[in-house]
């Protein structure tokens, strides 16, 4: 059903095929955030461990925690940590440590309580704060990725370190292990070092740049969660009376069996011995009332991505059928957030943004904000999903804000969405288009006469999916969010927009 | 390794449960509890009465969110306060008892923001 991959959709640009990948490639300084994990990736991680899976997919891209040291990629994985993948994959730089295999001491500097001898670092009672470590070139704001081995664990724990900078967790088993590292502040260091009292040996250290800007959150409870889930009810094999919620949208229940579903609440009518059911509910809570034999029963949203089983095993809120199903990551309209530290946008002046989302709430929420708000930050941009219009797109030039929307679609919305900003020239508003598509939304162009430009785009945080970090928070899946330091062609757009349609099980 | 709740606390014992969180947790615990709430139909600039968190928890710490005597040992403090301040706290796994949920039966709501 994803055969291609999730880069791999080609289209014709320009008499040659292209890809994601191939535009991405194109257009340097390019950004791939992609919240999904591929069918494949899902079956075969089902029967890994964490490690397993690692081993397997060294340059997966979706990590549990903001250090990079879990991958995340089964339901309920909470993401902390989404690797660029600017030119269509994970990119890691030169190696950074000299002699890692350890070999001789040479390049080490070897503290108290340590010893490199038959090709590894050994650590005998360690010191805290004792380690072996050199010093490499490290730039600030870049991510490293830290990699090395445990063996003949005895005692007490050792870390990866960027010195008097970053630290990651505290190791006190054998095994091999990753960890993501940055916030380099000009200590040019790095080493492993003993936590508390360290006895075992250290051996394969690598360090090597992950090229590009990453999405993460160091808070737990602020992380979005991957999500297979389309169908709304529980134990749907043999359904019994339940209730769930609804929004003002219309959606289509399905069953199997003799039996009756009656529906009250946010919508009244029934569906006697099986079939389908496609009906307009408002938004609260609606009660499924079963009598009789009803079996294998579905509801989902009616304009949920077409290329998806009409059927979906649901037994409980985490476990579910997964194949077929693409898993993204879902932001709780809570608190979930991502945060990019640092994006240099002013070198164009242009971007373009392809993002594919589904909100699943009509209240406002950020999809996505240049800076910590737009309303304060001249050379900015952003789109938010709620209210009467979705998505609103705004940019803010030297003056006061333009905003464009496209024709109002409530939540649920499986959308994809493209989107160009120009603060290139003297005045924007007629050569700035905005491509919208989703089968039947219209291209539309901003209006308003409010934005003069004149200003650069800034070097900024991009928020994904909350202003700041901390209002306004978006509900809704977000299978991947592209953005291109240039005003990319439509026929390129469009490329980029089949892969994302296609990585969403088809949503036009 | 992670259980996903729902954590609300009264915005006078938020303070220190924040510092609580980050001691247990770390660099991972910065940041909760970050969501202002109010009592429903509160005007604009209503301060926040309770502030809340909605996602994953680590292991270490959602037993300390159950257990007062856990919590005391844990963060050094008497078992008094610890269970003054879980007796602040509202705690419910997300599956048993989604965030509006939770909110409606407290009667809150989301601090308003401007757009």
């Amino acid at each position: 059903m994803f055969g291609l991959g999730k880069l791999g959709k080609m289209g014709r640009v320009g008499g040659v095929r292209a890809t994601i990948a191939s535009i991405l490639s194109k257009y340097s300084g390019s950004h791939h955030w992609d919240f999904g994990v591929s069918a494949d990736k899902v079956a075969a991680g089902a029967s890994m461990t964490p490690a397993q899976f690692l081993a397997a997919y060294p340059n997966h891209n979706l990590y549990q925690d903001a250090q990079g040291t879990t991958p995340a990629y089964l339901p309920t994985h909470p993401v902390g940590l989404c690797l660029d993948q600017g030119t269509g994959r994970v990119v890691l730089g030169a190696e950074s440590v000299t002699n890692g295999e350890l070999s001789s001491a040479t390049g080490w500097i070897v503290d108290t309580g340590w010893a490199i001898s038959s090709g590894a670092a050994v650590a005998t009672a360690a010191p805290n704060g004792t380690s072996i470590y050199q010093a490499v070139a490290i730039e600030y704001n870049k991510t490293y990725r830290f990699t090395f081995t445990v063996s003949n664990y005895v005692s007490g724990s050792c870390f990866a370190t960027i010195f008097n900078s970053a630290d990651g967790p505290n190791i006190s088993a054998n095994g091999t292990y990753t960890v993501h590292l940055s916030k380099a502040s000009g200590v040019l260091y790095v080493g492993v070092a003993s936590r508390t009292t360290f006895t075992g040996t250290i051996d394969n250290i690598s360090v090597k740049e992950v090229i590009g800007s990453h999405a993460s959150q160091s808070s737990t409870t602020k992380r979005p969660v991957l999500s297979g889930r389309y169908n709304m009810l529980l134990a749907t094999a043999t359904l019994s009376t339940q209730s769930v919620t609804t929004l003002a949208a219309s959606y289509k229940l399905t069953f199997t069996g003799s039996g009756t579903v009656t529906l009250s609440g946010t919508y009244v009518g029934s569906l006697v011995g099986g079939g389908s059911l496609t009906f307009t509910a408002t938004a609260g809570t609606l009660t499924l009332t079963v009598t009789g034999s009803v079996t294998v029963a579905d509801l989902r949203p009616a304009n949920s991505p077409t290329n998806i089983p009409a059927y979906q095993r649901v037994t409980t809120s985490t476990d579910y059928d997964t194949a077929g199903f693409p898993l993204r990551a879902v932001w709780d309209g809570v608190d979930d957030c991502l945060v990019v530290p640092t994006l240099d946008l002013s070198i164009t002046d242009k971007v373009t943004i392809v993002a594919g989302v589904t909100a699943l709430s009509t209240s406002i929420g950020m999809l996505y904000e240049f800076s910590a708000n737009y309303a304060n930050n001249i050379g900015t941009f952003g789109a938010y999903y709620g209210g009467t219009e979705s998505p609103v797109v705004i940019r803010r030039g030297a003056g006061s804000l333009g905003y464009t929307t496209a024709a109002p679609k409530p939540a649920p919305l499986p959308q994809v969405f493209s989107v160009q900003h120009n603060l290139a020239g003297a005045t924007h508003l007629t050569e700035t288009p905005v491509f919208i598509t989703n089968g039947s939304i219209p291209s539309v162009t901003f209006g308003g006469s409010d934005d003069t430009g004149g200003a650069n785009f800034r070097s900024d945080a991009l928020y994904i999916g909350q202003r700041g970090g901390s209002i306004f928070p978006f509900s809704g899946s977000v299978q991947s969010i592209t953005l291109i330091p240039a005003l990319i062609t439509a026929s390129e757009t469009a490329v980029i927009e089949a892969s994302v349609n296609n990585s969403m099980g088809r949503v036009y | 390794m992670y259980t996903y709740l729902n954590l609300l606390v009264t915005a006078p014992a938020t303070p220190l449960a924040q510092q609580l969180i980050e001691a247990v947790a770390g660099e991972a615990g910065k940041g909760t509890l970050s969501v202002p709430l109010v009592p429903v139909g509160s005007p604009p600039g209503t301060p926040a009465t309770w502030y809340g968190a909605s996602g994953a928890i680590g292991s270490e710490l959602v037993q300390l969110l159950k257990d007062a005597q856990a919590l005391a040992e844990a963060a050094g403090i008497d078992l008094s306060q610890a269970e003054l301040l879980l007796s602040q706290s509202d705690v419910t796994e997300i599956d048993a008892e989604p965030w509006s949920s939770v909110l409606e039966r407290l009667g809150l709501e989301r601090q308003q923001e401007a757009l």
